[in-house]
């Protein structure tokens, strides 16, 4: 029961056709209708285990727009969370699907001390270095695209060697999702609207009638570095990888007391006692709709960024259909659906009898 | 999103491997990521690892919420 319960995503070449199927639920309504707001954010966070504190954040940031009251302050365990799964996929599940191919063993022995680290700014910036960067994370971030070549060439720290030979052709792709702090408050509103009106919108949402991309490597695009790797190798696997990476190698900095997460979570108060609020997390953004009617709440929806980047005609969709075909179909689907890092377990079935 | 279903632990194996019970399915897991786990504990699993350690009635507490929501039978 309990496997069936969180969902998974079956993906499916058969016929020379792409099939993804989700079978996760919407359990928001289910779970969250008829508490209060302090009961919704306690639940938020103790029910989800990946992004609990994202979770949490949402839910209290949607409920006090609801109410009228003004964003509460972000927990910085919010950006911790977001620097463990960020350092998670890069450290443990890349090299676990890729590395056997190159030589790279995945080391999960690094991780125990970062779930440790917590928000504190230069105990992260010391394991990056030491676990991923080889160098001060604001010393990487100031290469140039010359200077990340030769990073990736030397092959020294082990990841390095991952972005080797990484060049794909995936065409158009799926349109970025705007970044939380691009977004308008009648664009809120409408998605607000959608997800509250038709729960399958929550399930397989949309953005001006389109599926779209949402995580690291949207809110990156506009880095030097992630520009680059778009502009010459293509928006594949690298160009996610990489984004992820830049975006971790920036958290130390985004950690310091001085430097408040604004673009991290944003929330917006609508009619009818409703509020919406969006925290970008690691795989994307995470939005919480919520009603609120006499202290009770009375609707509740969740978009979590799982949704859009495993969309049927999705990002993942558009990455496997450019996938050439051969022996290695099945690796090169795996990679694709690692790099856009689903939330549940999914599969990968080549039934091409 | 995926729900933070505490499993218990009912075998330990070398190796750092455990045999867990989710809701009566059992499942071998590693414990590379925690330390000092021990059989009755609870652990939150992702993708074959054990990410965090509950206290026994922090788990109680919520699996009996998600009983109550319907989201365990």
């Amino acid at each position: 029961m309990s496997a069936s319960l969180e969902g998974r995503i079956d993906i499916r070449h058969a016929g020379g056709q792409w099939e993804i199927r989700s079978t996760r639920p919407q359990l928001a309504q289910r779970l969250l209708a008829g508490r209060s707001p302090a009961e919704a954010a306690e639940l938020a966070g103790t029910l989800f285990s990946l992004c609990g504190q994202a979770q949490r954040a949402a839910a209290r940031a949607a409920c006090a727009a609801a109410l009228g009251q003004p964003l509460p302050d972000l927990n910085r365990e919010v950006l911790a969370e977001l620097a463990r799964e960020h350092a998670w996929r890069l450290v443990l599940d890349w090299p676990r699907e890729l590395g056997k191919n190159v030589g790279q063993n995945p080391n999960p022995a690094a991780l125990p001390r970062l779930m440790q680290i917590g928000p504190q700014p230069d105990a992260l910036g010391s394991w990056l270095e030491e676990h991923l960067l080889g160098e001060p994370p604001e010393t990487w971030l100031a290469r140039d695209w010359a200077g990340l070549q030769a990073w990736i060439s030397a092959g020294s720290p082990p990841i390095a060697t991952l972005f080797q030979g990484l060049a794909e052709d995936q065409g158009e792709g799926s349109p970025f999702l705007p970044p939380l702090s691009a977004l308008t408050a009648p664009q809120a509103a409408a998605l607000a609207q959608h997800a509250l009106d038709t729960p399958e919108f929550c399930a397989r949402p949309e953005w001006q009638g389109v599926p779209a991309e949402t995580g690291a490597v949207a809110r990156q695009a506009g880095h030097p570095l992630v520009r680059a790797w778009i502009e010459q190798r293509g928006r594949g696997i690298g160009a996610r990888q990489l984004a992820r990476l830049v975006e971790l190698a920036q958290l130390p900095q985004r950690l310091r007391p001085s430097n408040p997460a604004a673009d991290l979570i944003r929330a917006w108060t609508l009619e009818d006692n409703t509020g919406l609020a969006g925290v970008e997390t690691s795989r994307g953004l995470l939005l919480h709709g919520v009603r609120i009617e006499t202290g009770r709440i009375s609707q509740y929806r969740i978009i979590a960024p799982t949704e859009w980047n495993f969309h049927p005609a999705g990002p993942l969709a558009r990455a496997l259909q450019a996938l050439p075909p051969g022996p290695d179909l099945e690796l090169r689907a795996r990679l694709a659906a690692q790099a856009l890092d689903p939330c549940v377990a999914y599969g990968i079935e080549i039934d091409d009898a | 999103m995926c729900l933070a279903i505490p499993a218990r632990v009912a075998e330990l194996r070398a190796n750092d491997i455990a045999i867990v019970d989710l809701g009566g399915v059992k499942k071998d897991i590693s414990l590379a990521l925690v330390e000092d786990v021990q059989v009755g504990d609870y652990v939150i699993v992702h993708v074959g690892y054990a990410l965090t350690r509950l206290d026994p009635e922090e788990a109680e507490k919520t699996l009996a919420l998600m009983a109550e929501a319907g989201v365990l039978s």
